[in-house]
């Protein structure tokens, strides 16, 4: 076929063909039409009344509807097939169906046809005419009336952002049917192919009486070539396309399209007798694509930051390494494609302007019709947070412990490895330096010494095979413990201070979304807790590195823990409140609403703290018994002196006193409360467990008993250290204290002996319950000794349960890890999409997607559905799309450039959020500007464009020069109030709009009623629109002719 | 044995010290009420099955210790529950004010955000009311909850309280799906009798 060449569709034309009236050879051609036929029958498109009726709605036009298509398949011989598509415009939100239905009621109403009222008086009296002699049926068909609508002009897209179909673009029609050659079949490439083609569908139309046009595609598919027929009412219209891929130069501009529109319509008219009426749209690229993808990209950003050399300098390490505070948000690529205004001019007459390639009087100035296209790239960009997420998902696969992968922290390396091992490890990239850098920076700040560290570190020593595959070399590896752990920094005011920044402002809407937030099942509720802290680096070095970077911060963060434990360090960071941070003498328990994770660490600072106080106590007691020893030696005998006296009974471990109430057995006596045992810390695992044991005893009555025996050890151990805090004291007492509830008032009457008067007096005793005898709480008040809690056994036993989390934190796989840290991962993951959110105020667009990522991420952390994590990605890619994408908008309109006023603000702002709501839609949108060049907007875009223009000169005068001198010359000369800021943003070259001194695409539409082909004919619609750009020059024509008055 | 139960549901009895929910519960399984019963120490948990519109559910009902000094251990068996039960005593003021700290506590450590919860008003058939209907309707309607009122101790109440909740439950998709959730914990194999918690 010929590609190349462009189908002559002039010849088209030729009316022998349609003559044709001999088809009995052609029984495949007979059948083909037929089919058409049928279709057209079926679609309820034949009758002559449907025209009117169908889109009966005058009221629907491009902009206010909504494209819609039927298809069916059409067999041409057994071999060729065809598609038949209807397309028409329907009410937008309803169903085409119900509006034909619907439609059919009211018809006369709606038969009225705006036949081209404003350029042609003549035409249009003469059709009025027509319409009130002529009967309905010889109308032309409303079809051939949209020819010459000029409401359709120039809309791509409908408000609702369905794309106009192209032939109802050129042609402004608003129902046609196409055949088009299914894929891969070239059948119509020849004229006369065609034409066989268009003969069947001018039988087709004659005899179904449609007076919807039918177009036949024709030539490759990609060239979008139709040629088409519309008939009725004694007129018929040729639709017919020319294209070439380059302009000739004698019809590039307005004069030369007149002359080809002029010398279709007939060389008999003389100029004067019809007048030809222009619509131009101009189309301008004031904003070139230039994407580039992440491959690219990282090519680029490996240039700009080198993370090779990591042996600077102190001072400048924040720059040296990558962020490891916050999680990397947003797309690396600009996410605007590529801009273009369109400026329209309507209803010019064709004899008053001039457009030529010198000069043009077509001024986007002058123009009120404006009109912004924006290309995004959102679905070719990469987002970072949402990449990272993926690939830390990625991990929850690998089965692998960590000491497999990177050796263990003190053992030989198991020596057969399997694949996936080896495999792993030959990734590896650098180094760990022989020492465990957290353990000796502890030692500097507290100069503690530890055994086990120590010998840790020696054993990695010896351990050289490994070391040489670790992946994280050792001074970035300091450089995040440091930061995990900045209470081991010697700098610690300096590190402090640099920490407090809260973005989210203290407002409504963030203070609804911190409450949401909070039933995360999460880690700490803000994020720069340890835990959050640790995960976004984990997050971070898979990104960057590969899975043993994960293995060796992870191992590194359980050596910094260990050594915690060891040395009695509390771990800082874990609990938000800060007044319980402070409140050195209780120990928090582990937090059940929070993640398994952090409730281990958070076991293993109960540990800690148990742990001090142990020591403590065994120092205190050191002291005494020293003391006592020597008290003992001194005096010995003063010990008999007060032998007679009544013994003072010994109490011990009073904490404070209960209120003002005293023993009921000793009025004397106050009561105080005792220092309790802490209630046994448990993490949730530990309490399932617990929770299985009492189940597994069953439901029977037996069963309630020894669940409460088993349950009754605190209450035990709290009642002996009440008895000794208050000896004499009785199980009223006890329960005045535990129970209050059960020390129940009783009013009793009683007879005043004195004046025999009834009173009522209140008297306290305990409850029913609690005096039933022999229930448990007698029973174990009975057993109860004296005996304060120091003396009790311990109920916790810290080094046991610290050993216990060790082991459990050196058992996790790597997917393991990943699935322990999602929770918290996916908690930092929103907090920063709405930090962006809110920096943005983008919280109208966003807000629903993060409420319901929440909701879903509170489901899954609290039910530990770790498969479902990757669902949520999606809605973190939301929203780093909306926000990427208003961040490259704002680029583009509101920079420093734009110099937008505070009056103008409220209104660019709304410009710019309307722009960012339809791009998210629309991978190419359209936005109509207010007033064009004369609206806010208007002045916005021509103020960036033309300014532009001059720093666009500049950068080419520093191109040329190569001398950064003459560049700052050529600036301070146009601009010299900041200079500054001029070359900061020529260096972004992407933020600069190019000046619309050329179009990039012009488009013309010319029409005219015309009495064709004789003088003496009916007038009737003629149309061409004309589309130049450098790739391709377009025309598109329909001409009409009365075949009555021929 | 059990197939032709439709679902196990995990139901939780919350609410101050000394309200009756333990004499609730065994008013419900037992049919009894038994002023000897002792105030619950930790939790208890009790099972009964119930036909509700044909349908055969089993309930694992986990009765809660209102005592402060128990509350830090309680939460722990929020986690799973489809149903909670909170109960204040009409005759004490103290025990309707406090039901705002239980909602809270449910929020934070039950993982089904969509639990449905019971408020019941307990022990009507006592003399000295302090709490009214109105107040009890007023508060179960800002909190979104079924309400009732209820007597341990003249049954009045009781059964149908149990059954709204538990038909309310069944009413509510993707609460109940799995037959095992109610009892999770009854899956994990081998009792660790010596040494994992505390108590023991
Ligand atoms: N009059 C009356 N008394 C009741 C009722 N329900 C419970 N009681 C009494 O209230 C007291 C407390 O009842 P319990 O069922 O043990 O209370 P609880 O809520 O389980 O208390 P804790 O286990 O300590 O949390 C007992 O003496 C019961 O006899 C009731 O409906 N009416
Ligand atoms: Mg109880």
């Amino acid at each position: 076929m010929s590609v190349n060449k462009p189908l002559e569709t002039e010849d088209a034309e030729d009316h022998e063909i349609f003559d044709i009236n001999d088809f009995t050879t052609a029984s495949d051609w007979e059948r083909f039409v037929v089919q058409i036929e049928e279709l057209i029958n079926e679609w309820k498109l034949n009758s002559n009344i449907s025209d009117n009726l169908i889109d009966g709605d005058r009221d629907i036009n491009f902009e206010n509807g909504e494209w819609q298509h039927k298809t069916e398949t059409l067999q041409f011989a057994e071999e060729i097939s065809f598609t038949l598509t209807y397309y028409y415009l329907t009410k937008k939100n309803e169903n085409d169906k119900n509006n034909l239905n619907n439609s059919k009621k009211d018809q006369v109403k709606n038969i009225s046809i705006d036949f081209d009222s404003s350029t042609n008086q003549s035409n249009n009296s003469q059709l009025e005419a027509d319409e009130n002699s002529v009967n309905l049926v010889n109308l032309p068909p409303k079809s051939m009336a949209d020819l010459l609508n000029k409401t359709n002009d120039f809309q791509n897209v409908t408000s609702s952002q369905t794309i106009t179909p192209s032939i109802a673009y050129w042609y402004g029609l608003c129902r046609f049917l196409v055949i088009s050659p299914t894929r891969n079949n070239s059948f119509i490439d020849t004229e006369s192919r065609a034409n066989v083609i268009l003969s069947s569908i001018s039988i087709a139309i004659n005899n179904t009486g449609c007076l919807i046009p039918i177009f036949v595609q024709v030539n490759s598919i990609n060239r979008d070539m139709y040629l088409g027929l519309c008939e009725g009412s004694a007129l018929k219209t040729h639709f017919q396309i020319v294209h070439f891929n380059y302009t000739p130069p004698q019809y590039s501009f307005l004069p030369g399209l007149l002359e080809i529109f002029k010398s279709k319509l007939g060389n008999h008219l003389t100029n004067s007798s019809f007048l030809i009426s222009v619509s131009v749209r101009f189309t301008y690229l004031i904003q070139e694509g230039t994407f580039l993808d992440s491959q690219q990209m990282n090519m680029k950003a490996s240039l700009d930051k080198s993370f090779q050399d990591l042996d600077l300098v102190d001072d400048r390490i924040d720059e040296i390494y990558p962020d490891i505070k916050n999680l990397s948000f947003g797309s690396i690529q600009d996410c605007v494609d590529s801009i273009y205004l369109s400026c329209i001019w309507s209803n010019l007459s064709e004899d008053i302007i001039v457009d030529s390639e010198s000069y043009s009087d077509l001024n986007p100035q002058h123009s009120n019709d404006w009109c912004i296209t924006l290309n995004n790239l959102l679905d070719k960009c990469e987002y970072q947070l949402t990449s990272s997420l993926y690939k830390y998902l990625d991990e929850l696969k690998r089965t692998i412990s960590v000491s497999q992968l990177i050796g263990p922290t003190g053992l030989s390396i198991n020596s057969n490895m399997d694949p996936q091992v080896e495999e792993l490890k030959n990734k590896s990239l650098q180094k760990l330096t022989s020492s465990s850098s957290a353990a000796r920076r502890l030692d500097k700040m507290y100069f503690v010494g530890s055994n086990i560290v120590e010998k840790a570190t020696s054993r990695m020593k010896a351990l050289n095979t490994s070391e040489n595959q670790l992946p994280i070399d050792k001074g970035f590896l300091d450089f995040i413990m440091d930061y995990l752990f900045p209470d081991a920094k010697l700098r610690q005011s300096k590190e402090t201070s640099k920490q407090n920044k809260n973005q989210i402002k203290d407002d409504l809407n963030s203070e609804k979304f911190l409450k949401k937030i909070s039933l995360l099942k999460s880690s700490s509720f803000s994020n720069d807790g340890l835990l959050n802290k640790f995960v976004i680096c984990l997050n971070l070095l898979n990104r960057i590195g590969q899975t043993a970077a994960i293995a060796q911060l992870w191992q590194e963060f359980i050596l910094e823990l260990r050594y915690r434990y060891e040395s009695a360090i509390i771990i800082p960071g874990l609990d938000n409140d800060p007044k319980k941070q402070n409140q050195d003498s209780s120990l928090i328990p582990p937090d059940l609403s929070r993640c398994l994770l952090h409730q281990k660490i958070q076991m293993l600072n109960c540990c800690i703290k148990k742990k001090q106080e142990r020591e403590l106590i065994e120092k205190e007691s050191a002291k005494k018994l020293d003391n006592e020893k020597q008290k003992n030696n001194s005096d010995e005998d003063e010990f008999f002196d007060c032998e007679d006296e009544q013994p003072i009974l010994p109490f011990e471990g009073r904490l404070k006193k209960f209120g003002d109430l005293t023993l009921l057995n000793k009025p004397s006596e106050y009561i105080y409360v005792p220092i309790t045992q802490e209630s046994t810390p448990m993490t949730e695992d530990m309490l399932e467990q617990h929770a299985s044991v009492l189940v597994n005893l069953g439901s029977s009555d037996d069963a309630s008993l020894l669940r409460a025996k088993i349950q009754s050890a605190s209450l035990l151990s709290d009642m002996q250290a009440f008895k000794a805090a208050n000896p004499e004291c009785v199980l009223e007492d006890f329960v005045r204290w535990y129970s209050p509830r059960d020390w129940v008032a009783v009013e009793e009457k009683q007879i005043d002996p004195e004046t025999n008067e009834e009173k009522i007096i209140k008297k306290y005793e305990l409850s029913h319950r609690m005096k039933i005898p022999g229930n448990m709480w007698v029973d174990v008040w009975n057993n109860a000794k004296p005996v304060p809690v120091r003396r009790q056994k311990r109920l916790f036993d810290d080094t046991k349960e610290a050993e216990k989390i060790f082991e459990w934190l050196n058992s996790l796989s790597i997917g393991q890890i990943v699935e322990q840290t999602l929770p918290i991962l996916f908690y930092s993951a929103i907090y920063t999409c709405y930090e962006e959110v809110f920096k943005l105020d983008l919280n109208f667009l966003a807000d629903p997607i993060i409420d319901l990522l929440i909701e879903k991420t509170i489901k899954i952390t609290r039910n530990n559905e770790t498969k479902k994590y990757h669902d949520l990605v999606n809605y973190v890619k939301s929203i780093e799309q909306i926000v990427s994408l208003m961040k490259s908008i704002n680029a583009k309109f509101m920079n420093k450039k734009a110099r937008i006023s505070s009056d103008e603000e409220p209104e660019v702002k709304q410009f710019v959020k309307k722009l960012l709501k339809h791009s998210l839609d629309q991978e190419s949108c359209e936005l109509k500007i207010e007033n064009g060049a004369h609206g806010t907007i208007g002045k916005l875009l021509s103020r960036l464009c033309v300014r532009n223009k001059i720093t666009h000169k500049s950068k080419y005068n520093r191109m040329q020069s190569n001398e950064y001198k003459s560049i700052k010359n050529s600036i301070d000369s146009i601009d010299d109030q900041d200079d500054n800021d001029e070359i900061e943003e020529m260096e972004n070259y992407t933020n600069l709009l190019l000046p619309y001194d050329k179009p990039f695409k012009r488009e013309y539409i010319l029409r005219s009623s015309v009495s064709r082909p004789a003088p003496y004919s009916r007038q009737s619609p003629q149309r061409m629109y004309c589309l130049i750009n450098n790739l391709e020059f377009r025309l598109a024509g329909a001409f009409t002719e009365d075949t009555m008055f021929f | 044995m059990d197939d032709d139960i439709l679902t196990t549901l995990k139901i939780l009895i919350i609410g101050e010290s000394g309200v009756g929910k333990s004499s609730l519960l065994l008013r419900f399984t037992d049919d009894l009420f038994d002023p000897q019963l002792s105030a619950t120490i930790g939790v208890d948990f009790k099972v009964k099955t119930l036909n509700v519109e044909g349908n055969k559910t089993k309930l694992a009902i986990w009765d809660t210790a209102g005592q402060e000094r128990f509350r830090t251990l309680t939460p722990s068996y929020y986690r799973g529950a489809q149903g909670a039960i909170l109960v204040y005593d009409v005759s004490s003021r103290e025990t309707f004010a406090k039901l705002d700290n239980w909602l809270n506590e449910l929020e934070t450590f039950a993982n089904k955000p969509d639990i449905v919860k019971m408020l019941v008003a307990n022990k009507i058939d006592k003399p000295n009311r302090e709490v009214t209907k109105e107040e009890g309707l007023k508060f179960a309607r800002k909190h979104s909850m079924l309400f009732i009122e209820a007597s341990a101790k003249t049954k009045e109440g009781v059964e149908i309280a149990f059954e709204e909740l538990v038909e309310k439950i069944l009413q509510t998709p993707g609460l109940w799906e799995n037959r095992s959730t109610g009892l999770n914990v009854t899956n994990t194999s081998s009792p660790n009798q010596n040494g994992n918690c505390g108590y023991c």
